[in-house]
Parts: C-alpha cells; structure tokens; sequence
C-alpha cells in the first residue's frame, strides 16, 4: 500500500527516494523520543538528520536528475528584485518563529530578574491564608498565567518552586504530589492561551496566519473552562480540602504571613520597569498586525526581539549572561527541524503524509476534528510535539480543504485540532512536554514516589477530559463563527 | 564516547528550580510570637535549711518582682531528699513551673569546679521545668543582689524562631528593663566548612564564604526584627537590643556579659539527638558562674 501511494504521488522524485526519506523522518521521531536513552541533546540529534537529509539529498539529486536537483539551489530572489546568494539551509529555516523564541526568552530571563513573577507568586500565597484548596486554586491560576506569558517550562519551574517551599512551610508535603501533578497539567492548558505561549501555536499561528488577538479570543474561553475543570478534577483525585476550624486557619495564615514578597524585588526601579515593558510587550504583540507606517512588516519576532532589547539595557555590563542563559539546544532544534521538514517536502514525503490526513480530513466536518485532534495528541504524547506541529502545519497549509478555494483561511478548525491536540497530548506521558518532564523532575527532587505508568494512571484521566473538552469546543466554534 | 567529565553536570531546568527555590526560601521568614509566660509555682531547692531557703525565695522575689506578687513559693530543703531520684520524685509530685537552685547542689565536701553538679545536670535532661541557677555554687554563693532583674541576655547559636527562649527572657525582665538577643555563629565550625568548600573546584570559595556569612547573619537578624516588632505589637515595655556575628560562642559570650549590665542569662538545655546538654549550654553554665542563669 505504502509503495503504492508512493507512486502515485511521485511524479518527479523517485519514489524510493520518497520512501527512503519517510524512513528516516520516522527515525528521527523515533530518536526524539528515545532522547533520555540516546543521552543526546534535542539539537545534535535533528542537526545530525538534518545533515544527512541535505548531504544524502544533494547527492541523489545529482545522481537522478543533475538538470532538475531535489535542492533548488541558487540565488534567492527579493521581492524588489535584487538577488542573494544564500545557502539553501538558510532559507530553509523559518526565522520569524526562531526570532519569536530568541526574543521571548531572552525578554523573559532580563524581566523575571526584577522578581515580578515571585513577587506575583508570593504575593498570592499570603492571599490564600494557607488554605490548601485556596492554594491550588491561586497556584492553578498562576500556572496558567505565567505559562500563557512566560513559556510553560519556567512557569512549572517557578510555581513547582514555591509549591515545594510553601507546603513544607504548611507542613503539607502529603499534598505535594497531587499539587505538582496538576500544575504539570495546567501548564499544557496556559499554553494554549496566547499565540506566543507555545512553540506548537507560535508554529501553527504563523503557517495559519492567525493574529495575536484573534487567537487569544478564541483560546480564552477553553482555557478558563479546562482549568476550573482540571482543578476540581484536581480536588477530588488528590483529595485538596478547605481547611475547617478556625485554629488551623490562624496557624496556616500566621505561617504563610513569613513570607516578605519584597525580598525578591532587588529593585524597585527595575521590577516598574519591568511592569511597563511586559504590559507594552504584551499590548504590542496584540497590535502588532495594526501597527502604522508598514512597522506591522516587521513581524511579531521583531517585537520581542525589539523588548529584548529594551530590557537588556538595565543590564548593559551583563549582557553576556543572558546570552549564555538562552536555550541554545532549543533553538538549534528548531533551526534544523525546518531543515529536515524542508529536505522532506523536497522529496515528497510531506505530500504522503498529506496524502494520508487527506482520507482523515474527508470524515463528515465533526468527526475529521475529532480524529486530527486525538492523533495529535496521541502522536504528542510520545514524542516531541514541536515536529508533530511542524509538519501537520506545512501539509495543512497546502490542503483544500484546510485553506479552502484562496489558499488562506485562519479560521479553519483544523488548525486548532493541531492546536489542541499537540499541546493537551503532553499531559498524556511524563515525557509528553518539557513542563511535564520539570514537573517529574521536581517530584523526584521531592523525593515523591511517581513512576512512568504511575504518572499515565494518574495523567491520563485529566488528558482525556482536556481532549474531550477540546473537541466539543472546537465543535462549537466551528459552528458559531 | 563517553564525556570528559567527573561529576554529573546539572541540566538547565535542574539549576533553574534550585534557583528559584532558593528565591523564595529566601523569602521565608520566621516570625516572632509572643506569648505570656504563666509561671503559677516556683520551687526552690536547697541542700540548707528551711531560714536557707526562705533567704533564696526573698533574694528571689527581689530579682523577679512579679512573680513574688503571681506565684506559689515551695521550699525543698536538704533533709527532704538522699539522692537524685528522691528530687526527680518530689519535684514529679509538685509539678512546679520554674525551679530555682544552685550548682553542685549536695557537693560541699568535693570542693567541686567547672561542674553543674549530677543533681542539676539529671535534672536539666530529665525534666522538662525551666531551671533558675544562682549566681556561683551551692557551697560558694555568689550574691543575687538587692535589685530587680534588669538585664537579661538571650544566648544562643540558633535563635530564629525560638519563640520560648524569647518569651522566658521577657518574663524574667523587669518593666523597663533591656532584653539582649545574642547570636553567636561559631567561627571556627565555618572556617571547616569553607576550607572544605575551598577544596571543590565547582564552587568560587570567596563568593560562598560572602554568601554563607551573609545568610547565616540574615537569618537570626531578621527573627530579631520580628521579635523587636512582635514586642511592640503586643504592648510589652520592654528595650530589645540584637547582637548577631561571628566568634568563639563561649568566648564571645563572655565579653559580652562583661560588656553589658547582665542579671540573667537564658539558655536552651534541651538536645533533642542526645541526652546530654547542649553544648554551648554546658559551657556557659559551668563557666560564666557568676551570672544567674535561666536553663530551658
């Protein structure tokens, strides 16, 4: 069946070449998946495919057709005209989702410096007296928050911290486990909330064409609904209780009252100004498709690289460590995740694959969402879901009945299946997300006994109402807007 | 191909939550709580006579005026006990709130130094009753003065968060008077940790040692502040003054009771981990002999 489908398609590449190539995407799915035991980083092992693809490529396509290679290579043409010699692995890369990243966390590292995220994170556990439920709740709300503005790895990181340090302070640690759990799971749901909290939605947005606010809007209502759901999903499963007699109020609140949120300011000019820049951060991100004089050009990776920039001037001596503080391997992964995705639509891989979801997205409206969000999930839920998103994104980018008749339409619901299913498949597995990994690694600092199947015992209940919650809602926008 | 390393490095996420642990374990404090210190009964033991003891309990309700007026006075006298068990016995029986005695109670005939004697010293393990000593020794008595408890200084190697230890010093200070808050880190412990953390490549040793002595200063200064700010809350006329550094604890105890109008010392006893008395507790009871001291 496979090498017949591959004949269909192939018209001008062989389809060996096709196949040969499919082989070595599922490889390098499979290499990702197994990253722990090949003790390698994300970067050098895509690098590595990446290499090969466009070294392998290159030499079949000079062996095949030396008048037609695989590889245009070549000059790049500008839009006025003018040309550049590039080589063919540098326009390969999607550069406006590597700025978004650069800028971001390297925003993000200068700003949390000034403590407006402890401060907020301290701040709102004196609010909750020490109340356990009250405590989840604030710390859910928190998680969600700070992945949708930050990125749902340092949310886990900085929330799962304070976790820690204030139940040992309550004397609470029996509801560590529980608590850590679904902060784990919360973060894949405030990942969903902006364009810009997740790579999956940074990847899908920008292929989709979907803007800042429209995707807010649209992401907003889910989110409040599957974070209120998942915490008293959290409160019966982990048994979080409201504290009763007024003695243990007063000595939950007279312990949580320790704690002095201002220690973590180390300036109060700085943590201001740091206000100022996430708030104008956040509003020119909202805008940015507004914004006059053709500055709207410059794309949303211009914005963050542009705060970045602004922040990194309260530290003009230090610059350096926060360059060093950027997550390299990150981006390396992604650079040569376009790589390999390019080398595959080259050799037509792109169009099997599509080929295949082309039957998926043919089911009645409804049931097409369905499955692209389940396999999605499920396909995110073993391994990394930034490939998943990326190659869903390129083939839906081209499909019929994804784009429709103009070739662009970001309100298709079979973007947010993507959407949903690659971020809410990471609450599946321990190793379904970055976050999820953070949260496992915590509780084993903690010391908590938590294996790989006792984490999907307890996960997957969540995750499954979280991908029926996404499916109904994906459901009903379809047919309210 | 293995990597040339000997020790696991730690992964970016691994450092970055110990980062943040550290910002808000940083961000804990431990607050002072005040409380009233009931003391309903007070027995004062001797290994004299019954007009012996009544000078202890006069000298004593001089020093510690309010409890002359609150508490019940009980003498045991020397003919009321032949061992360490009769006094466990009778002091098990009365159940008083504060016992007053002296050092090596019943050693008259050993001419005994540097000593708290077996009675005190079974006594400060065994029962859980805060125990007044007398200035100098039982067969040696230092005079107590004719006037109230003034001074009375809080000495310890840990300080934060020992509500009791603050309490009893408020309690045993006249209105008006000054309460010391002493904390002393031991030095020469500290110059064994750097020079371990000198030997560990993977640690700036100069940075630590600014790091660690800034901690371990932070901590007992800011339980301080909360003791001086939780006094006031509650209305309690009386002068808190902190002293938080680094020395020799036995030494620098020692200047300081030179260096201040001292009546009283007060001091932990209890070890949970051992038997035997704490330490610097020890110390300062067999050596600073001349200043009455408050054992808990």
């Amino acid at each position: 069946m496979f090498v017949a489908t591959v004949a269909e398609v192939g018209n001008e590449v062989p389809s060996w070449v096709t196949g040969f190539y499919l082989v070595i995407l599922v490889a390098m799915v499979l290499c990702l998946a197994f990253e722990d035991k090949i003790h390698a980083k994300k970067s050098l092992i895509v690098g590595t495919f990446a290499g090969f693809c466009l070294v392998t490529e290159t030499i079949i396509g000079y062996f095949t057709d030396r008048a037609h290679p695989m590889l245009p290579f070549g000059n790049i043409i500008l839009p006025n005209g003018h040309e550049i010699g590039l080589p063919i692995y540098v326009p390969a890369i999607d550069w406006s989702v590597i700025t978004i990243i650069l800028g971001a966390s390297l925003f993000v590292e200068v700003t949390s410096r000034s403590g407006i995220f402890t401060w907020l994170a301290i701040k709102l556990t004196k609010q909750s007296g020490g109340d356990p439920w009250r405590l989840l709740l604030f710390y859910g709300a928190l998680t969600v928050i700070f992945s949708a503005v930050l990125n749902n790895v340092t949310a886990m990181i900085i929330v799962g911290s304070l976790t820690t340090v204030s139940l040992s302070k309550l004397k609470r640690k029996d509801l560590l486990l529980g608590f850590l759990l679904t902060e784990g799971l919360l973060t894949n749901i405030g990942g969903l909330l902006t364009l810009i909290s997740s790579v999956p939605n940074i990847i899908v947005g920008q292929a989709a064409g979907i803007g800042f606010v429209p995707f807010f809007i649209k992401a907003v209502p889910f989110v409040i609904v599957a974070t209120l759901v998942t915490l008293l999903q959290a409160r019966l499963t982990f048994g979080v209780k409201s504290l009763t007699t007024e003695e243990e109020k007063k000595i939950a609140a007279d312990l949580v009252a320790g704690f002095d949120e201002s220690e973590s300011v180390p300036s109060k000019y700085f943590f201001w100004c740091s206000v100022c820049l996430l708030l104008s951060f956040i509003v020119c991100l909202a805008g940015q498709s507004a914004l006059p004089w053709d500055l709207d050009e410059l794309g949303m990776g211009f914005v963050a690289l542009f705060f970045a920039g602004l922040a990194l001037w309260f530290y003009k001596h230090d610059v350096d460590t926060f360059y060093k503080a950027v997550d390299w391997d990150l981006l390396g992964f992604f650079a040569s995740l376009f790589v390999v995705i390019y080398v595959m639509e080259q050799a037509e891989v792109l169009a099997i694959i599509g080929k295949g979801l082309q039957e998926m997205l043919a089911l009645p409206p409804q049931a097409a969402q369905a499955s692209l969000l389940i396999s999605a999930a499920a396909a995110s839920s073993v391994t990394d879901n930034i490939p998943l998103a990326a190659v869903l994104a390129k083939i839906l980018a081209t499909n019929p009945i994804v784009v429709g008749p103009d070739g662009s339409n970001p309100d298709s619901p079979f973007w947010w299946c993507v959407i949903y299913g690659a971020n809410l498949g990471g609450n599946i597995t321990p190793i379904g997300s970055a976050s999820t990994v953070v949260a496992m690694t915590i509780i084993h600092k903690n010391k908590l006994p938590l294996t790989f199947v006792g984490f999907v015992k307890v996960a997957a209940a969540f995750a499954v109402v979280q991908i029926f919650l996404a499916i109904g809602y994906v459901w009903l926008t379809s047919y309210l807007f | 191909m293995s990597e040339p390393r000997n020790h696991p490095v730690p992964s970016r996420s691994d450092e970055a939550i110990d980062e943040f642990e550290s910002i808000f374990k940083i961000s804990e404090r431990t607050l002072y709580h005040y409380a009233d210190v009931s003391i309903r009964k007070v027995a004062v033991i001797t290994d004299g006579d019954q007009v012996m003891a009544t000078e202890l309990s006069n000298d004593m309700k001089r020093f510690l005026p309010h409890l002359a007026e609150q508490a019940e006075w009980q003498y045991v006298t020397g003919d009321q006990y032949q061992n360490v068990n009769d006094l466990l016995r009778i002091m098990a029986e009365s159940n008083p709130d504060l016992i007053v005695t002296s050092r090596c109670l019943d050693e008259s005939s050993l001419v005994p130094q540097h000593t708290l004697g077996v009675y005190v010293d079974v006594m400060t393990q065994t029962l859980s009753t805060p125990i007044l000593l007398l200035p100098g020794t039982a067969p040696q008595p230092h005079p107590l003065g004719n006037r109230a408890c003034e001074g009375v200084m809080v000495v310890t190697d840990n300080l934060a968060g020992d509500d009791q230890l603050v309490n009893h010093a408020v309690a045993c200070t006249a209105a008006k008077g000054t309460v010391w808050l002493c904390h002393v880190e031991d030095d020469v412990l500290f110059r064994r940790y750097l020079e371990a953390i000198g030997r560990i490549p993977e640690i700036n040793t100069e940075q630590a040692q600014e790091l660690i002595a800034e901690q371990l200063v932070a901590i007992p200064t800011q339980y301080a502040q909360s003791c001086i700010d939780g006094l006031k809350k509650a209305g309690v006329d009386r002068t808190i003054e902190q002293i938080v550094e680094f020395g020799h604890q036995v030494n620098r105890y020692r200047q300081l009771v030179a260096r201040y109008p001292v009546d009283l010392l007060v001091t932990n006893t209890k070890d949970k981990d051992q038997l035997a008395m704490h330490g610097i507790a020890y110390a300062l009871s067999v050596e600073l002999t001349e200043v009455a001291q408050l054992l808990l």
